[in-house]
């Protein structure tokens, strides 16, 4: 547990440099920058179509991808880029332990990023509308989002030092081309994972009016939940069965 | 020979050939890079995804002079399922900043990471030559990738054209300034902004991470201000749509008819004004990063 | 002692029948050898296979062949075998962002140390890093990255060694103490496998070599047998003497001489056995009346035994 904590700890550390949470932490708060110029001029009941067009279009599909992509990229991989893997694998712990916490390391980093961007959006609309009720439904659906591309790009990190390239062209023409014409798809998309969890925790109708902004067949938060859990699982164990079978120097 | 030592002559040959001094080094640490982007002398798996973008930019010109061979009845233009030149350099553009997001970090990064820019800087090489033969390299390519497929095309169609090769080339000249300001519009707005970050970041991924994110939620960004917000001076946010304002200026060289989603014309902004942004982000790049490598090298 | 002197008795690490290879190129071709308590050199050219081998050893590759063993097992299958193992790696692999300190500290608590922060102070006590224990890696020389390095490897109190070039960007006096070091910590019984270049240092504090050239085992034992048992290489031995030539015509004569030059006062003798050499000589002297200034072998150290391996 000690070590599981260490490692998870010191990733941690080593993902969230001061320039990252600068320039990570402005990008997380421009859509929330950008919403609350928007409130502005806007009637209150355009605030919520406002919110779930940025929530939508911005902040599900490219924020969360990219800020999550850069991050789970380097946990692993930079490891055995730099030559340090050694220093964790000839340690007297479970190969699954190390890839736990290594993901761990790297989900806190950009789940926490992520959390961060969508309490700033749903704070501007609370000012705006009075209504905290999008807070919470907001930073879950952000950290589920997170859970699965970290799962997905930790390993991938491992492999090669082009993850992130390999990152975006899954995002921008699997999840955003392909799943969009093919909606059937929309369950291997992490993004409308996120979503699906976010718009089954929201109040109202969310769910039906996000169908408006191209996020259909949106699956509910259960579900979402259930295959985020399975998504992280298979992933931890696949990994651990890298770091047992591959060899690592 | 002196009375406590001698030295032997075992057939060391000093260098007697032409030392090419600072140009020399300049030209060398140029053709590196261009080297280092597309993996030359490197392993098979470095080639793989620049050389694959470099065929994705040239097919559909390869296709399109091909498809339009097999039907020999040919009309350039009108008969394109690629549109023209203007059009083409939409194809181009996109992958071209695919590439440039992976060769921009990989000019610069590990030079640093490495800790082999003391290795230049004792070579008679400035570090303004450093960042200028990089830079090059990296203009150099971009320039390749769009104008290549220009070129291929305009040939292409000067030699399926019914009214003869010769004719057609002269006729259509009139294309050619415009293709070679359009890229020189393209390199200009791509390859500053992507050293910039790369001179910041200290990993190549997130270099490339960095630079994509800026582009595209940059301008996404940059729409949702302009288009959903009526606050005095919001419209000068399209000014941040990084990403398309090399498109806006092409569409006004070829004549294009503007994209409804364009921002910088929905802010109501002409098409000079992003040749001015383009301008200005070059140059401010640009004087961070010299600055910055006079103080690493 | 075993027959075999690349085998020893009570081994705590063995390679039977080891090898290794990466596509076409083979890295380590059937080793079978065993280490015990103390220290062993291990040696060979660049590329030779050592440090493919140190990686075998620790699990961090798999032998295409054959079988690697430490404390009996194969440390990929049997992680808890680590906490008996340390690993000092070639490669200047640290964290930047973490100050000495933290590193050995972060080593501590991987190993599942109690006292983390006794060991960490003990561990950086002993490699001498006490004064700049707290600063970051990224600001140490690289001398003192090794001895981050090696303080990492010990703060687990590990039976087994595993040193990579400890002794790279060392000055000497850190050298000397790392020497020191680690002759105590083999007279301790722990089991410690040293690779370096620096000969004349690993002499020093090496009681056995094994000795690797292109993959293969070329030689192991102390170095004066594996000298010994190079008998297709004749001894060359130094001897300054007043009467040079007088000397060097009796001692052609002597069966166990093999050729002499003779340059004014200096021969060079070459024998196949040098301890009868030694013997013979003063005799020789006392019929030709010579007196002998300097008895000296010119290749029986460990850089002439290693050169000679090489060149085979």
């Amino acid at each position: 547990m000690r070590a599981a904590w260490a490692i998870t700890s010191t990733t941690v550390k080593q993902l969230l440099g001061v320039r990252r949470m600068i320039v990570f932490g402005l990008a997380e708060l421009a859509p929330a920058g950008v919403f609350l110029l928007m409130t502005q001029t806007l009637a209150e009941e355009a605030a919520l179509d406002r919110l779930l067009g940025m929530v939508a279009a911005l902040y599900f599909p490219l924020l969360v991808p990219i800020v999550t992509l850069i991050v789970a990229a380097s946990a692993l991989g930079d490891e055995r880029r730099d030559g340090t893997l050694s220093f964790l694998v000839l340690r007297p712990i479970p190969r699954s332990v190390v890839a736990l916490s290594k993901s761990a390391g790297a989900v806190i980093v950009a789940a926490g990023l992520n959390a961060l961007g969508a309490l700033a959006l749903s704070a501007v609309y609370a000012v705006e509308t009075g209504s905290w009720s999008m807070v919470v439904p907001l930073v879950v659906g952000g950290v589920v989002a997170s859970v699965v591309y970290a799962a997905l790009f930790v390993p991938l990190g491992f492999f090669t030092d082009r993850a992130v390239l390999a990152g975006l062209a899954f995002v921008f023409i699997f999840e955003n081309s392909v799943v969009s014409a093919l909606s059937g798809l929309s369950s291997l998309s992490p993004w409308r994972i996120g979503l699906s969890a976010f718009a089954g925790l929201a109040p109202g109708e969310v769910a039906t009016e996000l169908a408006d902004f191209g996020a259909a067949s949106l699956s509910g938060s259960g579900a979402a939940l259930f295959r985020t859990v399975l998504i992280a699982a298979i992933s931890v164990g696949a990994t651990t069965m890298v770091l047992r079978r591959r060899d690592l120097a | 020979m002196t009375e406590r030592g001698v030295v032997f002559d075992l057939g060391y040959v000093p260098y007697e050939g032409e030392r090419r001094a600072r140009r020399g080094a300049i030209a060398t640490t140029y053709r590196d890079g261009i080297y280092r982007v597309f993996g030359i002398r490197r392993r098979a798996r470095k080639k793989i995804l620049p050389w694959m973008l470099v065929v994705l930019a040239l097919l559909p010109a390869v296709v399109f002079v091909g498809f339009a061979f097999l039907l020999s009845t040919f009309s350039p233009e009108a008969d394109s399922p690629f549109g023209g030149h203007g059009e083409y350099f939409s194809i181009t553009g996109g992958i071209v900043l695919l590439f440039v997001a992976l060769a921009g970090p990989e000019l610069l990064i590990p030079d640093r990471r490495e800790g082999v820019l003391a290795i230049y800087s004792s070579r008679p090489l400035k570090p303004d030559d450093y960042i200028g033969a990089r830079a090059a390299s990296l203009l150099t390519v971009v320039a390749g990738f769009m104008l290549i497929p220009q070129v291929l095309m305009y040939i292409g169609f000067a030699a399926l054209s019914s009214d003869g090769f010769f004719s057609a080339l002269v006729d259509n000249a009139d294309e050619i300034p415009k293709i070679l300001v359009t890229t020189v519009v393209y390199a200009v707005a791509i390859a500053p902004l992507v050293l910039l970050i790369s001179t910041i970041a200290s990993r190549k991924a997130a270099a490339t991470g960095i630079y994509l994110g800026v582009l595209i939620v940059g301008t996404g960004l940059a729409a949702a201000l302009v288009e959903a917000t009526t606050l005095p001076g919001s419209r000068y946010a399209a000014l941040l749509a990084v990403g398309e304002h090399a498109d806006f200026v092409r569409d006004w060289i070829f004549g294009l008819a503007v994209s409804s989603d364009r921002v910088m014309a929905n802010a109501g902004f002409d098409p000079w004004v992003s040749l001015g942004v383009i301008a200005a982000i070059a140059v401010a790049s640009s004087i961070f990063v010299v600055w910055r490598y006079r103080r690493l090298m | 002692m075993t027959a075999n002197p690349a085998l020893v008795e009570s081994p705590t690490v063995e390679l039977d029948d080891a090898s290794k290879w990466f596509g076409q190129k083979v890295a380590v071709s059937n080793v079978t050898c065993s280490f015990g308590p103390g220290v062993t050199g291990l040696l060979g050219p660049n590329g030779a296979g050592k440090t493919t081998m140190l990686r075998m050893l620790t699990g961090l590759i798999r032998p295409s062949q054959g079988s690697v063993r430490v404390l009996g097992v194969w440390p990929r299958t049997s992680p808890s075998v680590y906490a008996d193992v340390g690993l000092v790696p070639e490669e200047a692999a640290v964290y930047p962002s973490l100050t000495a300190r933290e590193y050995v500290r972060y080593a501590a608590t991987l190993s599942g140390i109690a006292d983390v922060a006794e060991a960490t102070d003990r561990a950086i006590d002993t490699v001498g890093l006490g004064g700049p224990a707290d600063r970051k890696l990224a600001g140490y020389s690289k001398g003192m990255r090794q001895r981050a390095k090696v303080a990492a490897a010990l703060v687990s109190d590990p039976q087994i060694l595993l040193l990579d070039e400890p002794l790279n960007g060392t000055d000497p006096v850190q050298r000397l103490h790392l020497i020191n070091l680690f002759q105590r910590l083999g007279a301790e019984g722990r089991t410690l496998i040293v690779s370096s270049h620096i000969l004349d240092e690993v002499d020093r504090m090496s009681d056995r070599v094994i000795a690797i050239v292109d993959g293969r085992l070329a030689a192991a034992g102390d170095v004066a047998a594996i000298r010994e048992a190079m008998t297709d290489i004749p001894y060359r031995v130094r001897i300054e003497s007043d009467t040079g030539r007088v000397l060097a015509a009796r001692l052609l004569e002597e069966a166990l001489v093999h050729g002499v030059s003779v340059d004014d006062r200096i021969l060079l003798v070459e024998t196949s056995d040098l301890a009868a050499l030694g013997r013979r000589v003063p005799a020789v002297a006392r019929e030709v009346d010579a007196r002998i200034t300097s008895f000296q072998p010119e290749d029986a150290s460990l850089e002439s035994v290693f050169r000679y391996l090489v060149r085979r």
